[in-house]
C-alpha cells in the first residue's frame, strides 16, 4: 500500500469516526438550568476534526507519489505487512495474552512469562539465548515487583496460582 | 517574600531523601539518554508512575533530575561513538564525534558535560528572574485570551514537529478529542462512551501518554529484528573526562556559551519547541558568527559548546512558560505538568503566587540537578559503556513490562493497561503514517484547559468577536495563524516573493494588539513593531524584491 492510498484511507477513516462522533453529540441530556451544554465541546472538536480531515484528503489526493524514505520498505499486500510488521504484531499481541491472562497468572507470573516468551520470540534461537532470557525475565521483573510491593506498598495482580 | 520563599524551597529540595531520588534520578537521566533509540522524554514519561508515591516536590525534583541526566547523557553516545543519544544531542556529534577519532574523547565530553552544566545555570537563573514577571502578565488573561493561548501552543507545536502541518493539527485535535472522552465535569452528562461503562471516568493521562510515546517507540526500535539484536558494544572503554581543559575552553569561548544558552532558553520559552530545535540551530548560528566556519565538523570546541549549553538551556524557558502560564514549553514540561495534576496541582498564572514554596522548589532542583549531572557523568559513563553490550531487544521487553507494572499503581485497575496498548498501537501508527506525537501529546494535556475557558468565555457572552476584541486573545490568534503559515514559508523562502513579506507583516500586524493593550511600554513595543516592519519593507523594496537563496548548511527543524 503506497503512502498516499494510505493517507487517503486514513483521511476517510477520520470523517466516518468523527462524523459518528458528531452524530452522538446530539443525544446527549440537557441538564436544565446549565448555561453551555455539555455538547458544545464535543461538537467544537469533531467538527474542527472533520473540516481538517476534509483538507487532509484534499491533500492527499492532490499530492505526488513522495520520494521513498532509507528505512521504508516496499509492502506489496496484507501478507507482506504482516511480515515487514511481525515482531510489533507478536509485541502487541504477546502483551495483549499478557493482559487477558493477568486473573489468572498476576503480575508477578504473567510479566516474567511475558518478558520470557517475547524475548525468545525476538531473539536468538540458541540455547544459551533461552537461559539468559530466563534469567533476564526472572530477574529484572521479580525485583521490579518486590519494590513496588514491599517498598512502595503498591498490591498489584496476585492472580490465582500464587497464595495470597 | 521571595528570599522567604527561597529559602523554603532549598529545604525542601535539600532533604535527604529528595537529594537520594534526585542522584537517582539524573543517574536513570544519564544512562537513558545515553541509549539510542530511548529518547529523554520516554524516560521521564516512565519515571511518572514511581513519582504517585512521593510528594509532589518529591516527584518533580526526580523527574527533573531524570531529565537533566537525560540531556548530558545525550551526549556520551553522540561523542563516542557518532549516533546521537536522543535528538537533541545531534548536532553535538557534528564536532563531538569527529574529535574522539581525533584521539580527545575526554576534552570532547568534558565541553559536553561544562557546557551543558553552563547552559543549565544561564537558564536556571533566567528561570528565577523571568517567571515572576510573566505570572504577572498572565494575570491580565481572561478565559478567551487562554483559550486563544492553547491554540497557539498547539498550532506552534504542530507547525514545529512535523513535515506536514495539517497532520500536526489533526494530531493536536485528536489530542483534544481524547479529553472530552467520559463524564462531562460540570453536568455530568457522559460523552463519547457508547454506553462502555470503564469509559465513564474517562482515559486518565498516564497510560494515554506512556502508550503513545513510550509504548510505541519501543516497538519500532523492535521492527528491525538485526537492527533490535546487535548490541551497541562500544570499543572505547577507559576514558578520563578532561575537565580543566574544557573549562578552559569554555572560557575562551564564552560568546559562543552565552548566545547558545539565549537560543535554548529562547526556544524554551516558545511552547512545543524543545532541544531538538535548540542545539541545531545554536550549532547553525554559532557557525555563521565564527570567524572559522570551515572548521565545523572537524572537531572544533565550539561546535560542542553551541549545542549542548543551548539545549540544557531549553528547560529553563519551558519551565519559565509551564510555571507562568500553565502552557507546556515542550513534551517533557507537558509530562510534568501531568504529574503536577496528578498532585491536585494545576499551574497557571497564579501557580507561583499560590504555590510559592513549589514553584521555587522547581526552580532549586532544576538548578541542583545540574550539580548531581557534574558529580555523576564519569561513574556513569562506566555503567553506559557497560549498557551498550545489553542487545536492544532485551532492555525494550523489560522495559515494557515495567511499563505495565507503572502503570496499574495509577488507579489499580486492569483497564488502564488496556488503555495502554491501545494507545500504544495508535501511537505506532501515527509514527509510521507520519503524524507527529507532540502536538497530540499537549492536545491531551491541555485539553480540559481549553474547554474549561472556552465555555467560561460564551457563557460570559456568546458573541465569538470578543475573541478578537481583547488584546491578548487577538495577539495568540495572530502568532497562532503565523505558526500555520510558518511551514510554507520555511518551505517557499528564496523562491517565492511573498515569503518577503511575511516578517514585516507579523511585526506590522502584531502591532495593533500591542497597542490596544496599553500602558506605556506596550505602546512603545507597538511603535517598534511597525518600525521594524516599515524597515525590512524599505530594505527589501531597495533591494528589488530579489529572492536570495537560503543557505545550504541551514538545517531544517523537525522533530526528532
Amino acid at each position: 500500500m503506497s503512502r498516499i492510498n494510505a493517507d487517503v484511507v486514513i483521511a476517510l477513516l477520520l470523517l466516518v469516526i468523527t462524523s459518528a462522533l458528531y452524530l452522538d453529540t446530539y443525544f446527549y441530556e440537557t441538564v436544565p438550568g446549565a448555561i453551555i451544554g455539555a455538547k458544545i465541546w464535543p461538537r467544537v472538536v469533531t467538527f474542527f476534526i472533520g473540516g481538517l480531515s476534509v483538507l487532509y484528503l484534499i491533500q492527499s489526493l492532490r499530492a505526488t507519489r513522495p520520494e521513498p524514505k532509507d528505512d521504508d520498505e516496499q509492502i506489496n499486500g496484507v501478507a507482506d505487512w504482516f511480515r515487514v510488521n511481525r515482531n510489533v504484531v507478536a509485541c502487541f499481541a504477546f502483551y495483549g495474552i499478557f493482559l487477558a491472562s493477568l486473573k489468572w497468572l498476576g503480575m508477578l507470573i504473567g510479566g516474567i512469562l511475558f518478558v520470557f516468551v517475547t524475548l525468545s520470540f525476538l531473539g536468538e534461537n540458541t540455547r544459551r539465548s533461552f537461559i539468559i532470557n530466563a534469567i533476564v525475565a526472572i530477574v529484572c521483573v521479580g525485583f521490579m515487583w518486590a519494590i513496588f510491593t514491599f517498598a512502595l506498598g503498591v498490591i498489584l495482580p496476585q492472580g490465582e496460582i500464587l497464595p495470597r | 517574600m521571595i528570599i522567604e520563599n527561597i529559602a523554603g524551597a532549598f529545604d525542601a529540595v535539600f532533604h535527604l531523601k529528595n537529594l537520594g531520588l534526585m542522584t537517582l534520578g539524573v543517574a536513570a537521566g544519564l544512562i537513558t539518554g545515553a541509549i539510542p533509540g530511548f529518547t529523554i522524554t520516554m524516560a521521564v514519561v516512565l519515571t511518572l508512575p514511581f513519582t504517585f508515591g512521593m510528594s509532589a516536590i518529591e516527584g518533580i525534583s526526580t523527574m527533573i533530575g531524570v531529565f537533566v541526566g537525560g540531556l548530558s547523557g545525550g551526549l556520551m553516545a553522540g561523542v563516542l561513538t557518532g549516533i546521537p543519544g536522543t535528538p537533541s544531542s545531534v548536532a553535538t556529534t557534528f564536532d563531538g564525534y569527529p574529535m574522539t577519532r581525533k584521539g580527545r574523547p575526554g576534552l570532547a565530553l568534558g565541553l559536553g558535560v561544562w557546557s551543558s552544566f553552563f547552559g543549565g545555570l544561564i537558564s536556571a537563573v533566567f528561570l528565577m528572574l523571568l517567571a515572576p514577571s510573566l505570572a504577572k502578565i498572565g494575570l491580565e488573561f481572561g478565559p478567551w485570551d487562554y483559550f486563544a493561548l492553547v491554540l497557539f501552543a498547539l498550532t506552534i507545536t504542530a507547525s514545529l514537529a512535523g513535515e506536514n502541518i495539517v497532520k500536526g493539527v489533526l494530531a493536536g485535535a485528536v489530542g483534544l478529542l481524547i479529553t472530552a472522552i467520559g463524564e462531562d465535569e460540570i453536568s455530568g452528562v457522559a460523552r463519547f462512551t457508547f454506553g462502555f461503562e470503564p469509559l465513564e471516568q474517562g482515559f486518565d493521562f498516564l497510560p494515554v501518554l506512556v502508550g503513545l510515546f513510550a509504548f510505541s517507540q519501543l516497538l519500532s526500535d523492535l521492527r528491525d529484528t538485526d537492527r533490535a539484536r546487535k548490541p551497541m558494544v562500544l570499543s572505547t572503554t577507559k576514558i578520563a573526562i578532561e575537565h580543566v581543559q574544557a573549562i578552559r575552553e569554555i572560557f575562551r569561548h564564552y560568546k559562543t556559551l552565552i548566545r547558545s544558552s539565549l537560543i535554548g532558553i529562547f526556544v524554551g520559552i516558545l511552547p512545543g519547541a524543545g532541544g531538538t530545535i535548540a542545539n541545531i540551530l545554536a550549532y547553525d548560528q554559532t557557525k555563521k558568527a565564527s570567524d572559522t566556519p570551515e572548521k565545523f565538523g572537524t572537531g572544533t570546541p565550539e561546535g560542542i559548546i553551541a549545542p549542548e549549553s543551548s539545549n540544557n538551556a531549553v528547560e529553563g524557558g519551558a519551565l519559565i512558560t509551564m510555571m507562568a502560564l500553565g502552557i507546556p514549553g515542550d513534551i517533557v514540561t507537558a509530562v510534568m505538568l501531568g504529574a503536577l495534576l496528578i498532585h491536585n496541582i494545576a499551574p497557571s498564572p497564579t501557580f507561583i503566587v499560590t504555590e510559592p514554596i513549589l514553584a521555587y522548589s522547581i526552580m532549586v532542583a532544576f538548578a541542583l540537578s545540574l550539580f548531581i549531572m557534574l558529580g555523576l557523568q564519569a561513574i556513569c559513563l562506566r555503567i553506559f559503556v557497560t549498557v551498550t553490550r545489553v542487545p536492544m531487544y532485551r532492555l525494550a521487553i523489560v522495559i515494557l513490562a515495567y511499563c505495565a507494572i507503572g502503570i496499574f499503581t495509577l488507579n489499580n485497575i486492569v483497564f488502564d493497561l488496556w488503555v495502554l496498548l491501545i494507545f500504544g498501537l495508535l501511537g505506532y501508527a501515527m509514527r509510521r503514517y507520519g503524524f507527529p506525537l507532540a502536538p497530540m501529546i499537549l492536545g491531551v494535556v491541555l485539553g480540559d484547559n481549553a474547554e474549561i475557558n472556552l465555555i467560561r468565555a460564551l457563557a460570559t457572552d456568546d458573541n465569538l468577536m470578543i475573541f478578537f476584541m481583547r488584546p491578548w486573545s487577538l495577539f495568540f490568534l495572530m502568532i497562532a495563524t503565523a505558526s500555520v503559515i510558518f511551514p510554507w514559508f520555511q518551505k517557499y523562502r528564496g523562491k517565492k516573493k511573498w515569503t518577503l513579506l511575511f516578517s514585516p507583516v507579523l511585526a506590522i500586524t502584531l502591532s495593533i494588539p500591542m497597542f490596544m493593550m496599553g500602558g506605556q511600554v506596550r505602546p512603545v513595543i507597538a511603535v517598534g513593531l511597525i518600525a521594524i516592519g516599515l524597515y525590512l519593507i524599505y530594505k527589501r523594496h531597495r533591494g528589488g524584491w530579489e529572492l536570495k537563496p537560503v543557505g545550504a548548511d541551514e538545517h531544517q527543524l523537525r522533530e526528532g
